[in-house]
């Protein structure tokens, strides 16, 4: 492409944003006009639905695609840098099809942020009011930012091939990107922080220091939750993208590339969902720094059961990993060496998600309870946190021992040590779950203080220490090792693919809720203990209408995704057409 | 009745391992979630049996994880399948097909629904506080007690420790062991005809999780003095102020908690 | 290839609809409301101020996020059940009036903090929780009932109250 082509390009961009965020105000100021004014205390009422419903449906697929345009920078970038130092092309080609990917996806961002952008204000006029007195300039910095941030990532897009030779001045162009994003990311977090956990106002929301109701307690963790998160999902839909490039690709070529994209996208969204747990814990600790009663109400109180969901949700996640890389197994040469572990795995794997599965306390007919009694004794202990953290965390060491047996099935140590090597594994493996399952058994006669505090956390360090000792163990033992096979990409079944589309799935989904549950900590405030909510919408939903506004919010995002996926083919196919002219 | 699963697990077992024999993994599935239906039924001889909710979805784990298993090789996965193609598509397996898939199937799915619509009488299910909040204070036959904070004033005297467990263990087989059993797991002679049943005193969860005047203020009022979210028309356990002294109320507190091996919670 | 993403359509479609089941039949389905705001009749009876008190402690209050009935181990704030006697106490070691401890109590918890706790309770009268006068005086009632005598009374002690708001609460 000529320079011409970069310069035409990112004014398209910039045009484009424009165009939808005019549309967004004119349209603003049209409804503004003609729609009757809102109630007394502030509220119109969206038809059929309700007002919630709709915003949270738009907000959340906003959220859902800019997590996507956020996150996949951030490693596009990585990549991008790697295949430049390590001269490796395919890492070259996987970072321009994660850019096309996120470059694409930005005008859908746009466009449901400019369906957000018109909702709010049409729909909580007096609370959008309250927002705007507070934290108004930093919404029009968004908007500045924004366009900082289009800019850049259509140049970055645009120049990929044009500034080949000058791969170190493109890189730095894809770290700037990364900084315009995080940036955005922290703007948008400090409104959520505000709204949740608000500071620098008074008791009746009159502002006091501008600088304070930005940087809440919940800022900085949210935002480092929320960047995580992102790069998790941002890889989860990259995989979502080759799974789905690879059941339509019809050359050999094609099938081994999109395989390789999977599995890499795969292991990146698995390998960074390992911190999660980590940040969520410190932004829980900094909510109930906040208000101990917010903490309680989202962790023990009326969304209880939603952590039941969540177990089962990334229960489901581990599953398909796991089968992914089982299946896998297959396309590597000497892989069918190691399939007699997978038996052993599976079980416990599966013995792991029934643990954690079990819930404490569940509904008994009349018949029930009089056998049983009121309580039992077995799935009392099954139930409980002390069983269900050491489950979690044995099934996360036997998901990591399937990847690193996917990684060495095709090679055979060398080094003089590898005999005296695979019994260190071993040990390493067993005295770790050994030690465990210890603590596990062990928490149950200590005060849940020392639990939670003491043994839970030495149960997770123990887990990263030795999967850290197994990943150096191995990248040691396998240096120059003999290689048995290239691994044959694109030799995968089909259903290996619908398990990465059901991670992604999921992942969306889990997000929804767990969002969903952020917000909703707030019951029946816009602003917590500042603005009440006094619409008609002010409870909390059922968990069953919460899961079926989240099953609606993922389906309709995936119809989107399809989208995006089906014009990047489109793009390609008429690209092609040119280069055949 | 119960061991009937037995049976059925055993039944399962021999399936997969004959399956296996054969190298047929779709029959080798199918023994599979025979014999964990069998083994989740049958845990009912030895622990209290699984709530149906909790057998369903260890089930529908079992057939989603194992389907998921067959399917990890290739040739496996075929051989999987290959009974089912072969029932769906062979020309000469009509007769499977028919009596399959246009009769069992149907019916399968009628009764599924007819169960479904059935109507039932069990009354509905509602929760239950088992472990109510005791009183501050309670009227023990017109004295005053504060229950808060009190402790088995017998306690403390352990030269006689032998006299009153002595003593305790009688006033628990004449008074207790009817219901709560001779081995104080909650099933004595009249134990099957309550709902719910009466609590057994071993095991971790039931007086090892409560100080003694918790279990004072239970034997000493019984069902009459429970809270309403207890539902004390749903308890049977008499009042014992008006058969038993404090001090053998205190007596065969000291004797239960001994002779189930517990220790009474205490507040550090 | 057709085949491949019609079936990649059941999937997702599939893996949502079995989550939206588990939502609709496995969970509890129960709605949290707003609470309700209480207007007192003046001259309510002093048991009648209790049962109401009792009702916001276990609700609208949210005091047993933190406050056990009974006392326990770890707990972070003191015990309901002899509430009442052991700030009748505390009031007499402070030599402060019993009501009037009772009421800075709720509404400027900070200024006396019983021994041993860390100071982390809100005022109540503000937001989140927000109670009005006649709820404050209710709350104070059930909680003089816990281990002590009832004096509070509405709207006799309204004054008192107001006051006291006034002199600790801020606004």
């Amino acid at each position: 492409m000529a320079e011409k082509d970069i310069k035409k390009g990112v004014l398209k961009g910039l045009l484009k944003l424009t165009l939808i965020l005019g549309a967004g105000f004119l349209l603003l100021g049209i409804l503004g006009r003609i729609l009757p004014s809102p109630t007394e205390d502030g509220y119109r009422f969206f038809p059929v639905i309700g007002s919630r419903v709709w915003v949270w449906i738009v907000a959340q697929l906003h959220l859902n695609f800019a997590a996507f345009v956020l996150g996949v920078p951030i490693f596009a970038v990585t990549m991008e840098f790697l295949g430049w130092r390590r001269k490796d092309e395919r890492l070259d080609r996987i970072a321009y099809d994660f850019t096309k990917l996120f470059t694409l996806a930005y005008t859908l961002t746009a466009v449901m942020g400019a369906v957000l952008m018109v909702s709010l204000p049409i729909l909580y006029p007096k609370f959008i009011q309250h927002l705007m007195k507070v934290l108004g300039p930093t919404w029009w910095a968004y908007i500045l930012f924004m366009y900082g941030e289009v800019f850049v990532c259509y140049y970055y897009f645009y120049s990929w091939h044009r500034m080949k030779d000058r791969k170190g001045l493109h890189v730095l162009l894809g770290v700037l990107l990364n900084v315009m994003g995080t940036i955005l990311l922290l703007i948008t977090s400090s409104w959520v922080g505000y709204m949740t956990t608000p500071a620098g106002v008074t008791e009746t929301g009159e502002l006091v220091n501008r600088w304070q109701a930005i940087k809440t307690y919940m800022w900085i963790p949210l935002s480092l939750h929320r960047l995580v998160a992102n790069v998790v999902f941002g890889a989860g839909i990259a995989a979502a993208y080759a799974a789905f490039r690879f059941i339509t690709a019809t050359t050999p070529e094609e099938k081994a590339y999109y395989d390789w994209m999977g599995y890499t996208s795969a292991m990146i969204a698995i390998g960074f969902s390992l911190i999660l747990p980590g940040i969520g814990y410190l932004l829980g600790v900094e909510i109930y720094a906040f208000n101990e009663q917010m903490g309680i109400q989202l962790m023990g109180g009326f969304y209880a059961w939603l952590w039941v969901m969540q177990a089962i949700l990334i229960g489901a996640i581990l599953f398909f990993i796991n089968y992914y890389l089982w299946i896998s197994l297959n396309k590597m040469p000497g892989g069918e060496r190691y399939f007699r572990y997978v038996k052993f795995l599976f079980i416990v794997v599966l013995l792991g998600y029934a643990i954690w599965l079990t819930p404490h306390s569940v509904a008994l007919s009349l018949e029930e309870a009089r056998r049983i009694g009121s309580y039992h004794p077995v799935l009392g202990k099954l139930g409980v946190m002390a069983s269900k953290n050491t489950a979690v965390i044995i099934s996360y060491m036997a998901t990591f021992i399937s990847f690193a047996i996917f990684r060495m099935s095709n090679k055979e140590p060398t080094v003089s040590w590898a005999s005296m090597g695979k019994w260190l594994r071993v040990l390493i493996i067993v005295a770790s779950t050994g030690v465990v399952l210890f603590l596990g058994v062990y928490s149950y006669m200590v005060p849940s203080v020392t639990r939670v505090k003491v043994l839970s956390p030495i149960q997770f360090g123990v887990f990263l220490l030795s999967i850290l000792a197994l990943y150096i163990l191995d990248s040691r033992m396998f240096k120059g090792a003999r290689v048995i096979g290239e691994p044959r990409w694109g030799q995968m079944p089909e259903r290996s693919q619908y398990a990465l589309i059901g991670i992604t799935v999921t992942f969306t989904w889990l997000m929804g809720m767990m969002g969903y549950m952020r917000s909703g900590g707030r019951q029946y405030w816009h602003v917590y203990g500042i603005l009440k909510d006094t619409s008609p919408d002010a409870y909390l939903p059922a968990h069953g209408v919460a899961s079926v506004i989240v099953t609606l919010v993922t389906l309709l995002f995936f119809l989107m995704v399809a989208f995006v996926f089906w014009s990047v083919m489109k793009l390609e196919m008429i690209a092609e057409q040119r280069r055949a002219k | 009745m119960t061991e009937i699963y037995i049976g059925v697990f055993l039944l399962g077992i021999l399936i997969s391992l004959l399956a296996w024999y054969k190298r047929s993994p779709f029959f080798n599935f199918i023994g599979i979630q025979i014999a964990v239906y069998g083994f989740l039924k049958g845990l009912a001889l030895f622990i209290p049996p699984l709530p149906s909710q909790v057998v369903v979805m260890y089930m529908a784990m079992s057939v989603f994880a194992f389907f998921i298993y067959f399917s990890i090789r290739e040739e496996t996965f075929r051989a999987f399948l290959a009974p089912i193609k072969s029932v769906l598509a062979d020309r000469d397996k009509v007769l499977y097909r028919v009596v399959i898939v246009f009769i069992g199937l149907p019916l399968l799915a009628a009764y599924i629904t007819y169960a479904k619509v059935r109507p039932s009488f069990e009354p509905p299910v509602s929760a239950r506080i088992v472990h109510p909040e005791p009183p501050t204070e309670i009227d023990f036959r017109g004295k005053k007690i504060q229950i808060l904070g009190l402790e088995n004033p017998l306690r403390k005297d352990t030269d006689r420790m032998k006299d009153y467990l002595e003593e305790g263990k009688k006033i628990y087989y004449q008074n207790c062991f009817f219901c709560h059993g001779d081995d104080l797991d909650g099933k004595g002679h009249f134990a099957e005809a309550f709902n719910p049943p009466p609590l057994p005193f071993r095991g971790t969860d039931t007086i090892a999780q409560l100080p003694e005047s918790f279990v004072f203020w239970r034997i000493a009022k019984g069902w009459t003095g429970l809270p309403p979210g207890s539902r004390p028309w749903d308890s049977a356990m008499p009042a014992f102020e008006d058969i038993l002294t404090e001090d053998e109320i205190w007596k065969v507190i000291l004797f239960i908690y001994e002779a189930s091996g517990n220790k009474p919670r205490t507040w550090e | 290839m057709k085949t491949g993403v019609i079936k990649l359509l059941i999937v997702v479609l599939g893996i949502n609809i079995f989550f939206a089941y588990i939502g609709l039949y496995f969970l509890p389905q129960s709605e949290s409301r707003p609470p309700k705001e209480l207007k007192l009749a003046p001259g309510v009876s002093q048991d009648d101020l209790v049962l109401l008190g009792e009702e916001i402690v276990f609700g609208k209050g949210q005091c047993m996020v933190c406050h056990p009935m009974k006392p326990e181990t770890g707990m972070r704030a003191p015990a309901i059940a002899t509430i009442g006697a052991d700030m009748k106490k505390e009031a007499e070691k402070r030599g402060i009036p019993y009501e009037e401890y009772l009421f800075i109590a709720l509404v400027a918890p900070s200024k006396y903090v019983a021994e041993g706790y860390d100071d982390i309770m809100p005022p109540v009268h503000k937001p989140p929780t927000s109670l009005n006068e006649g709820e404050l005086i209710a709350v104070a009632a059930y909680l003089q009932s816990r281990g002590g005598t009832v004096t509070v009374k509405y709207p006799d002690s309204l004054e008192q109250l107001r006051e006291i708001i006034r002199r600790e609460g801020g606004s």
